[in-house]
Order: structure tokens, then C-alpha cells, then sequence
């Protein structure tokens, strides 16, 4: 292994790193905060996705610059997946409606809830106010439960904030059950800290034999120090319920149950091996190449939004693709002016009333049709979105897993709040998949309305999110023919037929 | 008095974990800065940090709590024989359990049982069967630190399950309530002294405990989460619009608005002051924004002005940044001043952006927009007011700059009046009614006592925020202290079985 990670860190004065030129990133072959998999964890069968990786963007792409007004290639914005030679593991998929906006509500409150939830939106009050919640979980993290056995998934949620120096920020669009959103986070150097904890490291204490008799050496000492702790934690937990009121019993409990999900990942690591490829324990488990490389490093000076994003996109893949975690995502709404004006953009409207100039206000205009440069400038977007999308995909296309890539192996799903970026419709909106879908043949654009719109912002007919989460649910082996809350939705149960 | 289902033992805010971290290792010896723990401030708009159920631990939160915990423990061990005090490895037994023993006692922030001390010396001893005696002790950190006796504030009472709290609970409430951190040695021994048990024991401490520097950053948090004011690296503008706007210029902000905060506090101003005071504190960059006299000889060169055309609060450049349209800023006086809640449309949000819109492509001008709610039913019930108070501090800009016309070329207007008639010539008219107003120094005061209880006023309450309040609020120190002492502090309401 190269430079350690920690060296890379501390002595660099900045904690930035950057996949330099030609570079590759490489991972710890280590435990990560993710808990490693159960002894009896859930096996791909054959042809089945391993992992999914959802990315998302705030609004929506310019509607005529990816669905084709007729055929099925692509328009222009997928170009950077179709220059990066992945257009035949890509599929874009249109015609499909967001079924669950028959309730009043700003639309990017209510969207980005019901996306992947397919279920209706509540509102919960707090201190006078309200805020929009999900009354469920999203269908990746469904997805995760199944592949983690139940317990909580191994997932790692990314994303870039128009504030870039926060650590997390919080997410509408992921959910863990009802009314527990999943944050993203924001910092790659936390990311890596906390995640890929111990890369190249090693605790400069020498371990010291075990005491005769004392039994076997523990398989992960990390987790069964995490154990040994947890456990007397959640003792104190228990002792203090009686101590407190009803409503603080509540909130303690929600938080050792939490603490127990921890715990329950972990019950492998005392005594007998775990297998749980890269990010398990078991030596005889082998390791994906990838994963042992040495790093590359890029200069490591002042972050921007833009390589933040880059680094976020090769930190999931090899994440994923290492066995650190089976869900992936990453989030991104808007972005301030100054961070897309290296894409050329730089004609977006003033704006008088209040506010700086931002994606909100510039897709309004753009849909009032008056201002064709804001169209170019999210057209210039858009593709840069494509890039990083190819980027992720052609990290995980350089991987070799033996009988494919790790590309083969991941789903992927690329969606945005709305069909139209401006006209925050939820009528036909679009998603691009690739990787390992779970069967439908990949490459160019399949419409599913039955309306035959392509570009309206207009309902496109019976085909909605539900059915594209179904999907996606069987895909891993799941069965179930619904998927969220479609009692208010006639028809919507079953997948999408390819 | 009885209270329903009231939270009381809620969980510490992210920057009283941060503090009291920092200070527990400072006491234990450790030099070293203490790792943050990376997790964002719940929002706040209608509540604050400190509210137990803005501090609900999810997945993500328990995770990161946890491998934060493993951070604080990887760097406070690092001069092992300097945390414990003496060598580990050579008197193992009296040496670890001493060390349990502090531990507990700073963590817990109360002596503790012979049996969490036994605890946490268990872990190492488990941990030492295998590993060096580095991990075994960065175990019992991580024990003490994801305790829930660490993680939330303690309701002990001296009997039973109501009454007074425990002089140790009552000195860390103070503590965390004036200080946002953990009891220091001076108060942990007035709390071993029972010293803490009359009211006017526990005002002459807090009076004490509010003069000290220790004290400015609860004060500068408390009325930034009260404002919702933005981070001052969330601010952005384009700087076409904005030239002199930087990054560095929205730290100078931030600056002045804690300078500001500290200021009126520590000069015995009350909430006259902190709504209505002319003073200014710029460096050569806000000095230039603002348009003042240049005084200042640099950006490390702060100097105070007296100015006439901003006051208080509301005219920090922060605020007016923050709350960066005249509806933000109004609203902001209905809610945080007046504490009256205002209903949010569902599509506010796009509102505003298409108000913005249409301003900026000159299809509505900004009093036009104004005039055109007054007319919709729908909107004038809250917007009358809303619009009117904003209106008031529409002479500044989105970076807080003083401005004679607005971006659709009209002048500026800041006369108004109230719902029920009086009128006001600008903001600094409008913030010196106020401030004489009963209800707003009621609503300050209620907004105090909610920051230190963690939860929204019950009923049974109100009759004490009255009590409080009925003074005024000539002096923040002062209602602080009223506060600390009052039965609301010192005692933990029954719960009551009708909840």
C-alpha cells in the first residue's frame, strides 16, 4: 500500500484529495463504520445487482435535451455517457408520472418525499411551525434491509450542498422509515475519516498477547471493542427508563434502538470468522484488486463544489464496489452561481426582489420561456450532471469482478425531482438506469406513457414511480408486486414491463 | 403544577457536546483539541437546539455520535500515562479505577455509583485480555461519551420523581442553560456544598456565571437561532450584483453581530437595547458595505460607530443578509418578536421566487407585489402585517447596505403602520415601540425560558413567564438570572396522568 491515508491527512494541510489525472483512489481493506455483513448474509444469485446507487439532483434536466421528440436515441445531455462508451449499459426511461400529487404542497417539499416512497406526504407541527415528512421508507433503503437481512442497511448517503463546508445536510428524498430522513454527507475528508477508518493505519500501541486462557483473539477487535461498549451502554439505557418521564422514555428508547441496530451489526465480530467480502473479516474471503491500490492523489488546495462532486463520485463507486457498503447515494439540489461558472455558465437572471441568483429562480424563467440562455446554461449543467453520472459508471466499468465489472453488478438509478426543471412537473418524468437492472435489455430511451407524450410536463398515462420501485425491488430478489402507499392509486401495482 | 408528557431530559445540542468534550479532557489533563463531532445543528426556525425534540437521534446521528466517540478517544490517549495520571501498565487495577472514577464523575457531571465505576473499569479489563492497555482505556472514553448519562441532561430530583432537582442536576442546568457546557469545579463544589438549593443562592450564582466570558457564546447563539440567522459561510452572493460582497465580508458579519450580542449584554442593556441601539461594529471591509466613516485602519481594525439609520437586532448586516426579502424580515418580527405563529402557505417558497421573478424581468415592482397581496383575501390576513414590518427594513439590501431605490428603479419606502393603525417612519421607529411593548418583552422573555427548558411553553406555564416578565426586560443579565432561579430551573414538574 502507498502513502498511508492518515499521513495524507495530517501532513497535508488541507483534507482534501482529489483523484489526480489518471489516478485511482484506493480503499481501505478494512472494517468500515458501515457494519460488516452477518455470517448468514443475504448472496446475489446469479445475474442479480450486488448494490444500488441512487443519484439525484434538485429540479429537472431541459426536457428536449434528453428524451428524443422521436426514436430512442438519447439527446444531447446523456453525450458525456455516450462519449465515456457506456451508452449500451445505459437506459434512459421516460413516460412515467409521480402519482401522489393530488395534495397542495410546494413541490419541492412534497416531490422529493413521495419519489421514492410512493407514498403520501404528511406534515408534522413543531414549535408553531410544520414541515413536510414521509410516512415511510424509501424503496433503496427497503432494498438495503433485504440485502443487510433485515437489520439496518450498509449505506453510504453523499451529497453536495450550495454550502460546501458543512458536514451533512439534511435529505428529503431518503428515508429510513417514517419521518427519519437519512442526511447526506457533505465532506469527502469526513467521508473518508469516518468511513474508511484506519486506511494505512495502524494503532501504534502493540497488541499485546492475549492472557492464557483468556480464549480466542477476537476476529475484528474494532467491533468487539465497539460490542464490548455498546453493550454496557445499552444496559444504561434500560436502567434509567424508570427514571424519566413518558415522553423522554420515548426518546431514549428511539435512541438505544438505534444504538442496537449498531450492535446487531456487529454480533459477528466476537469469536467465530465473518465472511463478508472486502469489508467483512474473513481472510479467506478474497479481496477485489481495486481495492489494495495505491492512492493518487490531486492537489489537495481549495475544494470546489464541482471537484467535491468528482471526489464523492469515485468514493461511491469503489465504496460499493469494495464491499463497504450496498447502498449508495448521492444528492445535490442547487448550487450558488459561482460554483457553475466554470461549466460556462454565466448568464443566469438577476434577481431583484431578494435572494442571489439561483437554480429556483433561473428555472422559473426558463420555463416562462423568456430567457433562452438560462436553457443553455442548464443545458450546460445537465451535461456536467451526465459527466459525473459516466464518472461513476466508468469507475465501476474499470473494476473486474471475474465474470464481468462491477458495473454489471450495480444497479443504477439517476433521477430528479421533476420531469420538466422549470415547470416542477410531476408528469412524465424520466429516469436513467444502468448497470444491473435486472434483466431489461440496456441502450437508448424506452417511453413508457401511454399517452404517447415524450416532452410534455403533462401526465403521460398509467405508468408511474410505484411501478419503476417494483421494479427495482424485484430486481433483488424481493417479490412483492406494490410498493408504498397506492390505496388512492388505481392501478399502479406490478413493474414496469421493458 | 403539572405538566403533560413534558421533555425534560433532552439530549445535549451538537455544540454543548462540542464544549463540554472539550472541557472534560481540559480537566483530565489532555492538551490536545478534542475532534468536533460532525453533525449539523438541527433547523431551527421555530424552535432551538436545545429543544429535546429537535435533538431525536437517527441512524446517521447514532453512527457518526459512535465514531466520533472513537475519534475523541483516539487522540485523548495519546499520552496515556499523562490521562491516566500514572502508568497502566504497571499499577493496572488502582490506576485504571481512579481514573474511572474521574472520568464518571466529569462525564456524568455528579459523583458516580460504585457500580458505573465498576462498568466502565470492566470494559478495560475486558479489553485488556486482548489488546494493549491503550484500547482498553479508549474504551471506557467511549463508554463515558455514548453514556446517556454523558448524552442527556439529568432530571434526578432530591426525592421522588418531581420536586426540586439534585444540587448536582440544578448545577448542570445552570450550567448548560448560561454556559452551554458542563459544570466547572467551583460550581460542581457548590453543588457538593448543597449550595444550591434557594433562589437567591442560585441568582447570586448565575449573576456570576453571566459575567463571565463563558457566558457570550450561549448569548450569541441563542439570539442568532432566535433570528434564524444563516452561517456565515452559507452566504452567498453573485458578485456581479454585490461587489463588495466576499466571503471574508460574511465572516465580518458574523463578527459583528456577536460583537454586537456581547456588547449589549455585557454593558447591562436589556431588550431596549439590543432592539433599538445605533452602535455599529465595523473592521475597513464593513465600513465600506455599510457606507460609515472610515475609521478603520484594516480588516483586524474594529471599530465602534453610532449610526442613525439601523437599529438593534434587526439591522445587523447578518440579519438583513439572512433574511434577505421584506417578507423574511417580517415575518421574522411577527414570529420572534410578538411570538405569533404564522401559517405557511404550502407554496411559499415558489411564491417568493416567482414574486422575484417578476420583479426582475419588470413585470411587478416590489410595492406593487405588495399592494397585489393586500388585494387577495387569501393573502392580506397575515400579509398586512408581515409586509408593513418588512417594509420598514426594505432601505437595505440583501447584504445588509443601506439603499435608496430598490432593484426595480422606484425609492424606497419604509413608512408604515401596524394592523391597528400607528404608524412608523422606518425601522427604528418601528423596533422603539416595540420594545416598550408588554407583549414583545413577554415573547423575549417566553423565548429565553423555552432555550432553557428545551421545549415549547405549556399552559401551565404561562402564569410564570408572566411573573417573569412583568418587569420588562431592562436587562438581559438580570432575566437571566430571574430565570435560572425561577421554579421553571429548579424544579421538575410531575407529569401529570391526564396527559
Amino acid at each position: 500500500m502507498g502513502e498511508s491515508f492518515d499521513r495524507l491527512v495530517f501532513h497535508r494541510g488541507r483534507r482534501r484529495f482529489l483523484i489526480g489525472a489518471g489516478g485511482v483512489l484506493a480503499l481501505p481493506i478494512l472494517e468500515s463504520v458501515i457494519a460488516p455483513k452477518r455470517a448468514w448474509a443475504w448472496t446475489a444469485a446469479p445475474g442479480m445487482p450486488k448494490r444500488l446507487i441512487v443519484m439525484s439532483h434538485g429540479h429537472g434536466p431541459v426536457m428536449s435535451a434528453l428524451i428524443p421528440e422521436s426514436g430512442t436515441t438519447p439527446g444531447p445531455l446523456l453525450q458525456p455517457v455516450l462519449d465515456a462508451g457506456l451508452g449500451a449499459k445505459t437506459i434512459v426511461v421516460g413516460g412515467i408520472d409521480h402519482k401522489l400529487n393530488s395534495r397542495s404542497a410546494d413541490n419541492h417539499a412534497e416531490i422529493p418525499i413521495t419519489m421514492l416512497t410512493c407514498r403520501p406526504y404528511s406534515t408534522q407541527n413543531g414549535g408553531g411551525g410544520h414541515q413536510w415528512t414521509a410516512n415511510g421508507p424509501s424503496v433503496e433503503h427497503v432494498i438495503g434491509q433485504h440485502i443487510n437481512d433485515g437489520a439496518y442497511p450498509r449505506r453510504l448517503d453523499l451529497g453536495v450542498d450550495r454550502r460546501l463546508h458543512r458536514s451533512t445536510s439534511d435529505s428529503q428524498i431518503f428515508w429510513s422509515a417514517a419521518h427519519e430522513r437519512i442526511p447526506s454527507r457533505l465532506r469527502p475528508d469526513q467521508v473518508f475519516a469516518d468511513v474508511f477508518d484506519g486506511w494505512g493505519t495502524s494503532d501504534p500501541t502493540p497488541v499485546e498477547p492475549p492472557a492464557p486462557g483468556s480464549g480466542p483473539k477476537p476476529v475484528n477487535p474494532r467491533d468487539y471493542r465497539r460490542k464490548s461498549v455498546l453493550d454496557r451502554v445499552l444496559g444504561q439505557y434500560n436502567s434509567l427508563r424508570g427514571r424519566v418521564s413518558s415522553g423522554d422514555r420515548v426518546r431514549l428508547e428511539q435512541h438505544a434502538d438505534k444504538l442496537r441496530n449498531i450492535e446487531i451489526g456487529l454480533q459477528g465480530a466476537v469469536g467465530g470468522g465473518m465472511p463478508g467480502g472486502a469489508g467483512g473479516t474473513d481472510p479467506s474471503v478474497p479481496v477485489p484488486a481495486q481495492c489494495g491500490k495505491s492512492p493518487g492523489f490531486g492537489n489537495l488546495d481549495d475544494l470546489s463544489h464541482l471537484e467535491v462532486t468528482e471526489s464523492h463520485m469515485d468514493i461511491l463507486a469503489l465504496a460499493t464496489s469494495c464491499g463497504l457498503a450496498d447502498i449508495g447515494t448521492f444528492r445535490q439540489f442547487d448550487l450558488p452561481l459561482e460554483a457553475v461558472r466554470p461549466l460556462g455558465v454565466n448568464v443566469f437572471r438577476r434577481t431583484s426582489g431578494g435572494g442571489d441568483p439561483n437554480y429556483h429562480s433561473h428555472w422559473h424563467s426558463y420555463s416562462d420561456g423568456n430567457d433562452d440562455r438560462s436553457g443553455e446554461d442548464f443545458i450546460r449543467i445537465g451535461q456536467w450532471q451526465a459527466s459525473m453520472f459516466a464518472r461513476l459508471l466508468s469507475n465501476l466499468d474499470a473494476i473486474n469482478e471475474g465474470d464481468g465489472t462491477a458495473l454489471d453488478s450495480t444497479m443504477i438509478l439517476w433521477i430528479s425531482e421533476f420531469g420538466d426543471g422549470g415547470g416542477h412537473s410531476v408528469g412524465n418524468v424520466h429516469a436513467v438506469m444502468a448497470g444491473n437492472i435486472g434483466g431489461p435489455r440496456l441502450g437508448g430511451f424506452k417511453n413508457f406513457s401511454t399517452n404517447g407524450a415524450r416532452r410534455s410536463n403533462s401526465a403521460s398515462g398509467n405508468a408511474g414511480s410505484h411501478n419503476l420501485a417494483v421494479n427495482m425491488l424485484n430486481a433483488f430478489g424481493i417479490p412483492d408486486t406494490r410498493f408504498g402507499d397506492t390505496d388512492d392509486v388505481d392501478g399502479f401495482q406490478g413493474p414496469l414491463t421493458f | 403544577m403539572t405538566i403533560a408528557d413534558t421533555a425534560v431530559a433532552r439530549r445535549m445540542s451538537v455544540p454543548e457536546i462540542d464544549r463540554t468534550a472539550q472541557d472534560l479532557f481540559a480537566e483530565l489533563g489532555v492538551d490536545s483539541d478534542v475532534p468536533e463531532l460532525a453533525l449539523s445543528a438541527p433547523s431551527t426556525r421555530y424552535t432551538f437546539s436545545t429543544y429535546a425534540n429537535a435533538n431525536l437521534v437517527s441512524q446517521f446521528e447514532a453512527d457518526t455520535l459512535l465514531t466520533w466517540t472513537e475519534a475523541v478517544s483516539d487522540v485523548v490517549t495519546e499520552d496515556l500515562d499523562g490521562l491516566l495520571g500514572c502508568n497502566a501498565g504497571t499499577v493496572a487495577g488502582s490506576c485504571v479505577r481512579s481514573f474511572a472514577e474521574r472520568l464518571a464523575a466529569l462525564a456524568y457531571r455528579r459523583p458516580p455509583t460504585l457500580e458505573e465505576v465498576d462498568e466502565l473499569a470492566g470494559v478495560y479489563e475486558a479489553l485488556t485480555l486482548y489488546e494493549a492497555p491503550r484500547i482498553g482505556v479508549r474504551a471506557m472514553v467511549e463508554l463515558a461519551l455514548l453514556s446517556p448519562h454523558f448524552t442527556y441532561h439529568s432530571v434526578d430530583t432530591r426525592s421522588g420523581t418531581s420536586g426540586p432537582f439534585t444540587p448536582y442536576a440544578l448545577a448542570s442546568r445552570l450550567s448548560y442553560f448560561i454556559w452551554g457546557t458542563m459544570p466547572d469545579s467551583d460550581l460542581r463544589q457548590l453543588a457538593a456544598d448543597d449550595a444550591l438549593q434557594h433562589a437567591e443562592q442560585v441568582r447570586a450564582v448565575a449573576f456570576t456565571m453571566i459575567d463571565d466570558p463563558r457566558a457570550r457564546p450561549v448569548l450569541r447563539q441563542f439570539h442568532a437561532e432566535l433570528l434564524h440567522l444563516s452561517s456565515p459561510d452559507g452566504l452567498i452572493r453573485d458578485p456581479q450584483l454585490f461587489p463588495l460582497f466576499n466571503g471574508d465580508l460574511a465572516v465580518d458579519m458574523g463578527r459583528e453581530f456577536e460583537t454586537f450580542i456581547d456588547d449589549a449584554v455585557s454593558t447591562g442593556g436589556g431588550l431596549e437595547t439590543l432592539l433599538t441601539s445605533g452602535r455599529v461594529f465595523a473592521n475597513s471591509r464593513l465600513e465600506g458595505l455599510l457606507g460609515l466613516e472610515e475609521r478603520s485602519s484594516g480588516p483586524d481594525d474594529w471599530v465602534r460607530h453610532s449610526v442613525n439609520d439601523r437599529s438593534g437586532l434587526f439591522g445587523r448586516p447578518l440579519f438583513l443578509a439572512s433574511a434577505d426579502s421584506l417578507i423574511l424580515r417580517g415575518a421574522t418580527v411577527i414570529e420572534k418578536l410578538m411570538c405569533t405563529y404564522l401559517s405557511v402557505p404550502d407554496d411559499t417558497f415558489d411564491e417568493i421566487a416567482e414574486q422575484q421573478a417578476a420583479e426582475s424581468n419588470g413585470a411587478l415592482t416590489v410595492l406593487g407585489a405588495i399592494d397585489a397581496r393586500a388585494a387577495n383575501s387569501q393573502c392580506s390576513s397575515c400579509h398586512t402585517a408581515i409586509d408593513a414590518f418588512g417594509l420598514s427594513m426594505s432601505g437595505f439590501d440583501q447584504v445588509g447596505a443601506s439603499r435608496d431605490v430598490y432593484s426595480d428603479g422606484n425609492p424606497v419606502v419604509s413608512a408604515s403602520q401596524f394592523p391597528t393603525g400607528e404608524r412608523f417612519a422606518d425601522s427604528r421607529e418601528l423596533m422603539q415601540e416595540l420594545s416598550s411593548r408588554a407583549d414583545v418583552q413577554q415573547c423575549y422573555t417566553q423565548k429565553w425560558i423555552e432555550w432553557g427548558i428545551g421545549h415549547d411553553l405549556t399552559d401551565a406555564m404561562r402564569c410564570e413567564v408572566a411573573r417573569l416578565a412583568a418587569d420588562g426586560v431592562p436587562s438581559v443579565q438580570a432575566l437571566l438570572a430571574n430565570i435560572a432561579s425561577s421554579g421553571l430551573m429548579m424544579n421538575r414538574a410531575e407529569e401529570s396522568n391526564d396527559g
